[in-house]
């Protein structure tokens, strides 16, 4: 559930950053940043996955 | 050379094969099509001993085979059109009759064509191939289509670099190429049409075009939900398999177009013909789309508020809500762990469930199950976190034995974890940078786009980039052959908007210039005038 608000978090940084970002630059760096820390986030939380619960809820 | 006035006698072959067939030399290419055909269809009778479907499945070949190396926009259209009206996987109970044609199965699995020795490729990637070929030869040519560049051009070239690595480094391990092929087809179809697509539609006639097709396509499978729908009793997904199947991604992107000309005022047949389709629409997609799908367009209709123009903006806020009222009553009622037992009656057919720790090896859709998919993929990437395992390689999981499960059963669901086992961290990040550039590309440009219906269809393009983005959480939809070219094909219209956007805005601001440079000199007479 966390990987996924990361990842719509960065969806709508990526939308903001192209409708109120500078128009004459490239969004790439921009860009390159979130995926950065979004995959960092990502790789971190599933590294660290915690053994499951086999019984269920 | 004839004298000017004076035409050369017509020869044989104008006097007696042209002129009964009511030709000229301008267009006879006519009769050796003509030609063409009647000699394949021949041949194909005396080879198959008159069977008639074989003849005229080699006609079918032929013809697109031709239609491509004439027209790669119409063949692009056919392609699209297959796509979304053919099914990847059969799905038990949905007897809809193009789900029986083998458009993505190998050549060698349709009885027709059985004969040829093409057994590695399916009829899907045998049209990419001749797409391609013809592509190719008219722009080398300089005929019709000119070079364009693909939007984030860096991104892609990084991620096509890391899926070709991450398939080379898998099959370098000791992995299969066939399974390697299997694992990352959908995505390198996606990555060619991402390419291919901005070389053949070049204007807004194409891009129109192209949604007609769409729209037609569409409207065909969403008529056939419904009659499904109605003739299953009124049942939700009765067909696990439909559920969650790529039918709702095209369905969405209907929808959106529906709801797009709506609150941005454009005048266009198409928005009368959404209009009239979009309840069917609406029932095609409430019969297909599992709750994922509700969270997937709730997010990315949150988007498309953002991109509404400000005066659009009430309209479609007062349109948009009651069906947000009904989704939320929906999966309150549907989804909540409360007493209405037996409203959730039908909805534990089609929702995953905690399974004992005893079943799980039997259902592997179950929640559970989903969750070891995790356990294993966490500990797989803590043997190999930087690189991956690479495509095709078979890893051994630790809490499932191997015998049990098929390389498709132990894929998660979560086709980000997927992606990032498979590829390592360079390739999950070059997929979401592209991602991501392209969005935030797309959004840029829509503040220049000044024709309604271009707009349109640029703001449907993110909002199905946005759904993409978060239904894969849920569904393999990279695995999904049928989604991700649909998401190349749309994803590759950016090149096309981009020149007519900016073409017509050079065409404005040249005829703005030159009617500023006429009142200066208006002025300067007048001052001239005034002076002497």
């Amino acid at each position: 559930m966390e990987i996924l608000l990361a990842t719509i978090f960065v969806v709508f940084l990526a939308v903001i950053r192209g409708k109120i970002g500078h128009k004459a630059r490239s969004p790439i760096f921009s860009t390159l940043l979130m995926s950065l820390l979004l995959v960092a986030f990502i790789v971190v939380m599933i590294i660290n996955k915690e053994p499951i619960n086999m019984q269920g809820p | 050379m004839s004298a000017p006035g004076y035409s050369n006698p017509p020869g044989w072959y104008s006097r007696f094969i042209l002129e009964p067939l009511g030709l000229n030399k301008e267009n006879d290419v006519v009769f050796w099509l003509i030609f063409l055909f009647g000699g394949l269809l021949l041949c194909s009778f005396w080879y198959s001993q008159g069977n008639i479907w074989i003849a005229l499945s080699s006609l079918l070949l032929v013809s697109v085979v031709v239609l491509t190396i004439l027209r790669a926009d119409y063949s692009l259209y056919l392609l699209l059109f297959s796509v979304i009206i053919f099914e990847q996987f059969r799905i038990p109970g949905f007897d809809f009759f193009p789900s029986h044609v083998s458009y993505f199965s190998s050549i060698t699995e349709i009885p027709y064509f059985s004969y040829l020795p093409l057994n590695i490729f399916s009829a899907l990637e045998l049209h990419f191939l001749l797409i391609c070929f013809s592509t190719f030869l008219m722009l080398s040519l300089k005929f019709g289509p000119r070079w364009r560049p693909i939007p984030a051009a860096i991104p892609y070239t990084i991620f096509l670099t890391t899926i070709i690595g991450a398939i080379v480094y898998g099959i370098q391990k000791s992995g299969s190429i066939s399974i390697a092929l299997w694992e990352s087809r959908a995505i390198l179809y996606f990555l060619l049409l991402y390419f291919m697509v901005p070389q053949i539609i070049q204007s807004k006639r194409q891009i129109r075009a192209l949604f007609w097709i769409l729209i037609t396509a569409v409207s065909i499978k969403a008529l056939y939900l419904v009659y499904w729908y109605i003739n299953s009793g009124y049942l939700q997904g009765n067909s696990h398999m439909l559920i969650g199947s790529e039918n709702a991604l095209f369905l969405v992107t209907m929808l959106v177009m529906g709801i797009s000309v709506i609150s941005i005022s454009v005048k266009d047949k198409q928005k009368w013909v959404l209009l009239a389709l979009l309840p069917f629409v609406l029932i095609g997609f409430y019969a297909v789309a599992a709750e994922v799908a509700y969270f997937s367009l709730a997010v990315s209709i949150a988007v498309f508020c953002f991109l509404v123009p400000a005066t659009a903006r009430k309209r479609f806020i007062l349109l948009i809500s009651p069906f947000l009222i009904a989704v939320v009553v929906y999966s309150a009622i549907f989804t909540g762990s409360n007493e209405w037992v037996d409203l959730r009656k039908e909805q534990a057919k089609i929702e995953s469930m905690w399974k004992k720790a005893e079943q799980f090896f039997a259902d592997v859709d179950s929640k559970l199950y989903q969750e070891v998919k995790l356990y294993n993929i966490s500990d797989l990437l803590r043997e190999s976190p930087i690189i991956g395992t690479g495509f095709g390689y078979k890893a051994e999981h630790k809490v499932v034995s191997t015998d049990v499960l098929t390389v498709r059963e132990k894929i998660p669901q979560n086709q980000s974890l997927w992606l990032l086992l498979k590829a390592g961290i360079p390739g999950l990040l070059a997929f979401t940078f592209l991602f991501t550039t392209y969005l935030a590309k797309a959004v840029k440009l829509l503040s220049s786009v000044t024709d309604p219906y271009l707009g349109i269809i640029l703001r449907v393009i993110v909002v199905v980039v946005v759904y993409q983005l978060i239904i894969q959480f849920f569904e393999p939809q990279l695995l999904y052959y049928r989604s991700m070219i649909f998401l190349g094909c749309l994803m590759g219209l950016y090149p096309a908007i981009n020149k007519t956007t900016f073409k017509k805005t050079g065409t404005a601001n040249k005829s703005k210039a030159k009617q500023n440079r006429l009142e200066g000199r208006a002025v300067n007479n007048k001052i001239s005038k005034t002076f002497n």
